[in-house]
């Protein structure tokens, strides 16, 4: 037949795409034809080497093909799909196992021990199958052959430490010539006095046998010493009472002498009684003394008691210290002011001194010229007049009556001021002498003016002896506005009778002790 | 002087010209393409040239193949045997048919039969001037000559691929089986074991490529032909070595992009 080019070509191409497709089929695991199959799984601690695809053996013979490996619990489960006319039963065990060396797996399935007549039951789909544990594979064998040779090779190696040195090796030959030489030694003794040796064993066996004759011969005696032992033992129990008895007497006696000196018995233990008081006493003093010195009483516990010494050193050391520091702190203060005081026309000047050893008092000297009557201070003339009177008719008359007239006169105008204060953060009170008579006074520095503005208020003048008049108050506030120079102002003698209040105004300047060196020497103020 | 700068020229004029023949060979290619959709597709030259490449071609491939896939398995057995894995040979030998020797050898042999067939055919009838009398008769020589041909080993390389690989496979087989006395059936079961479908996909892909390559090269080289009889005969060495050399490249790269 002749076949022309087209049908050729069709059938050539057609043979083969079909081998192609054949082949895609088996290569690609992809299954036109499945044989009717059902699924088991069995769970295996790994997978290790299975795959979908991987055979399913019984007996050697492939039944079934690994379908899909899922992951439950850390446990591979393997779905494996057998082929139906194989029938897998609950009691076989499925396993791991390795084709060759290099690793080549593929599962078990293999029944146990029960017979195939045994079984009922077959496994249905989606049934689990018991699972083995897997045979070793090759990796974990080859390990552990790794392992065992790494621990020989340790063996070796402290072997070869030991032994495999040239000193090792030398030993082990001396003691290997030693061994030798021993027994060399030994089996020549041995040989050489096997004689001896005999001799002396026989010495042995006749000595044994002279001690036996001997024990035989003396039997008697023997018997006898047991017998005194005996007759000792006897005796001892027979006279013990007695020897009680004595010893019992003795003791009788004993106490008879005691009880006969008793009393010098007594007169010498208070004899040792009165010593050991004596004893004690002198103990005592000496602790009281040491006790003293201990506790720094006397003077040698003074000078012993460091503390004390130490304290007392401290103490004037202190004192020393405040009393340089006092002497550092020494300030002296000098102001001079005058106030016009507005009601009289009059004005007060004065100049006062202010020493002052601490910051916290301080002592003011000055002197004030002030006008006529000013803080009371009146000068005092008594002056009698007698007059004489007839009396009227009829009634007696004193012959006289003393009028008593009472001229009081401004004393003279100079006024001394002495004061003593104190300070409590910005109060300052003072007392003493103000303008020649008693004072008393308070100050109040503004705070956070640097003590720059002052509030005073002043009472003086109790000493008056002019009753009509109150004493003399008064209050003002002064500013210094300008290092030394301050303003003075305020309302004079509040609380007067006579009218005499008046508001003042006045100022002044004030010297530190550094401004009066200044001043006194000539130089240059400082400037603050 | 020239003597001197000779060598570097001829280096130039080298690239230049593969530049250039490359240039004009994927614009003949693309003209021969665009062709298919101007003039459709000449069946009768296209089956001519299916039954030449495939079915008349089968026995040269189907020697190669088994003689390669024999000589795989008898020298793999060498290696194998060593490490105690003969079962192995089948897998071996199967794989290298399919993802290389099949699609190259096919290739080769091919462009041996047939590549030099059509270079010298075409080369034949640009020299006799039959080329020109199929213009002046409006017959495309692009449709009439290249496309067949191309379309042809295109289709017709991955079947003969197939083919080669088989035969391959079993000529492997008969050495294993009944030469070395191998267990025949781990031979079939280990490469239905260890072989992909894109190992065999990708095998035939490749031949696709081949047979554009060396049909495109061998036509192409006919259409240049000149200087007579002997240029057909030049044209004809060059198109074979051309497209050999072209079909070992392509193979490369193919390999190193596909698998």
């Amino acid at each position: 037949m002749k076949l022309n080019k087209e049908t050729k070509v069709g059938i050539f191409t057609v043979i083969v795409l079909l081998i192609l497709a054949y082949f895609s089929i088996r290569v690609g695991k992809i299954y036109i034809f499945k044989p009717p199959t059902y699924t088991i799984s069995a769970y295996f601690k790994s997978a290790n080497g299975i795959g979908i695809g991987t055979d399913v053996t019984m007996a050697g013979i492939k039944i079934g093909r690994v379908e899909k490996i899922k992951l439950e619990n850390g446990m591979a489960r393997v779905y494996m799909a057998i082929e139906s006319r194989y029938k897998v039963y609950p009691q076989y065990v499925a396993s791991i196992r390795s084709m060759s060396l290099l690793g080549e797996s593929y599962i078990s399935i293999s029944p146990v021990s029960m017979p195939p007549a045994v079984e009922t039951k077959e496994l249905l789909n989606g049934e689990t199958v018991k699972s083995e544990i897997s045979p070793q594979s090759m990796s974990a064998l080859i390990m552990k052959f790794a392992k065992t040779a790494d621990d020989l090779e340790k063996v070796s190696r402290s072997l070869r430490n030991s032994v495999g040195t040239k000193t090792g090796e030398k030993h082990i030959k001396a003691i290997l010539y030693n061994i030798a030489m021993l027994s060399k030694n030994l089996n020549r003794l041995v040989y050489l006095n096997q004689r001896n040796v005999n001799v002396i064993l026989s010495n042995f066996a006749s000595i044994s046998r002279h001690i036996n004759g001997l024990a035989v011969k003396n039997d008697a005696a023997i018997t006898r010493t047991i017998h005194n032992f005996d007759s000792i033992s006897y005796n001892l129990k027979r006279e013990l009472p007695a020897i009680t008895e004595n010893i019992k007497g003795l003791s009788g006696n004993l106490n008879h002498i005691v009880a006969k000196n008793k009393d010098n018995i007594n007169e010498s233990l208070k004899n040792i009684n009165a010593d050991t008081k004596k004893l004690q006493l002198s103990l005592n003093e000496i602790y009281g003394i040491s006790s003293k010195i201990n506790k720094g009483q006397g003077t040698i516990g003074k000078l012993v008691n460091r503390n004390s010494v130490y304290n007392n050193l401290n103490g004037s050391l202190k004192g020393i210290n405040n009393l340089v520091g006092g002497y550092s702190r020494f300030q002296v203060k000098m102001n001079m002011s005058s106030k016009y005081l507005v009601g009289s026309k009059s004005s007060v000047t004065q100049v006062n001194v202010k020493l002052q050893p601490s910051p916290g008092h301080y002592y003011e000297l000055g002197v004030a010229s002030v006008p006529m009557g000013y803080g009371n201070t009146f000068g005092q003339t008594q002056t009698t007049t007698y007059t004489t009177n007839s009396p009227p008719s009829g009634q007696f008359y004193p012959s006289s009556v003393t009028t008593n007239t009472t001229q009081y006169t401004y004393s003279n105008s100079i006024k001394f001021n002495a004061l003593i204060a104190k300070n409590f953060y910005n109060f300052t009170l003072l007392a003493g002498l103000l303008y020649s008579t008693g004072g008393v006074g308070v100050n109040y520095y503004i705070p956070g003016t640097n003590k720059n503005v002052k509030l005073y208020a002043r009472a003086f003048g109790f000493n008056s002896t002019n009753g009509s008049v109150n004493e003399y108050v008064d209050a003002g506030i002064a500013y210094t506005f300008y290092r030394h120079i301050f303003l003075d102002a305020g309302y004079d003698n509040i609380f007067s009778n006579n009218h005499n209040r008046s508001v003042y105004i006045g100022g002044g300047v004030k010297f530190t002790d550094k401004d009066l060196k200044y001043l006194i020497v000539g130089g240059k103020m400082p400037m603050p | 002087m020239d003597e001197i700068l000779a060598p570097f020229e001829g280096i130039g004029k080298f690239i230049l010209k593969t530049i250039d023949e490359l240039g004009s060979l994927v614009i003949y290619l693309w003209e021969s393409t665009l062709s298919i959709f101007r003039y459709s597709i000449n069946f009768g030259n296209l089956i001519d040239q299916m039954a030449f490449i495939g079915v008349d071609s089968f026995y040269v491939v189907g020697l190669t193949g088994l003689f390669t896939g024999m000589v795989l398995s008898i020298q793999s057995y060498y290696a194998a045997k060593i490490v105690g894995v003969t079962y192995m040979i089948g897998p071996t030998v199967a794989l290298s048919m399919t993802r290389e020797l099949g699609p190259v050898l096919t290739a080769l042999m091919i462009t041996a039969r047939c590549g030099s067939s059509m270079a010298s055919e075409i080369g034949t009838m640009k020299v006799t001037e039959q080329i020109d009398a199929l213009e002046v008769m409006a017959v495309d020589p692009y449709y009439y000559l290249s496309i067949p041909r191309i379309l042809a080993a295109m289709i017709m390389l991955p079947i003969m691929t197939i083919l080669c690989s088989l035969i391959g496979i079993i000529g492997g087989y008969i050495v294993y089986a009944y030469f070395l006395g191998l267990n025949h059936a781990t031979y079939i079961e280990k490469i239905y074991q260890y072989m992909k479908l894109s190992d065999i996909y990708n095998g035939l892909l490749k031949a696709v490529f081949f047979g554009i390559i060396l049909a495109t090269i061998s036509t192409f080289k006919g259409f240049e032909t000149t200087g007579g009889s002997r240029g057909v005969g030049r044209f004809t060495t060059q198109a074979v070595v051309l497209s050999s050399v072209y079909i070992l490249f392509a193979d490369y790269i193919l390999t190193s992009i596909l698998f």
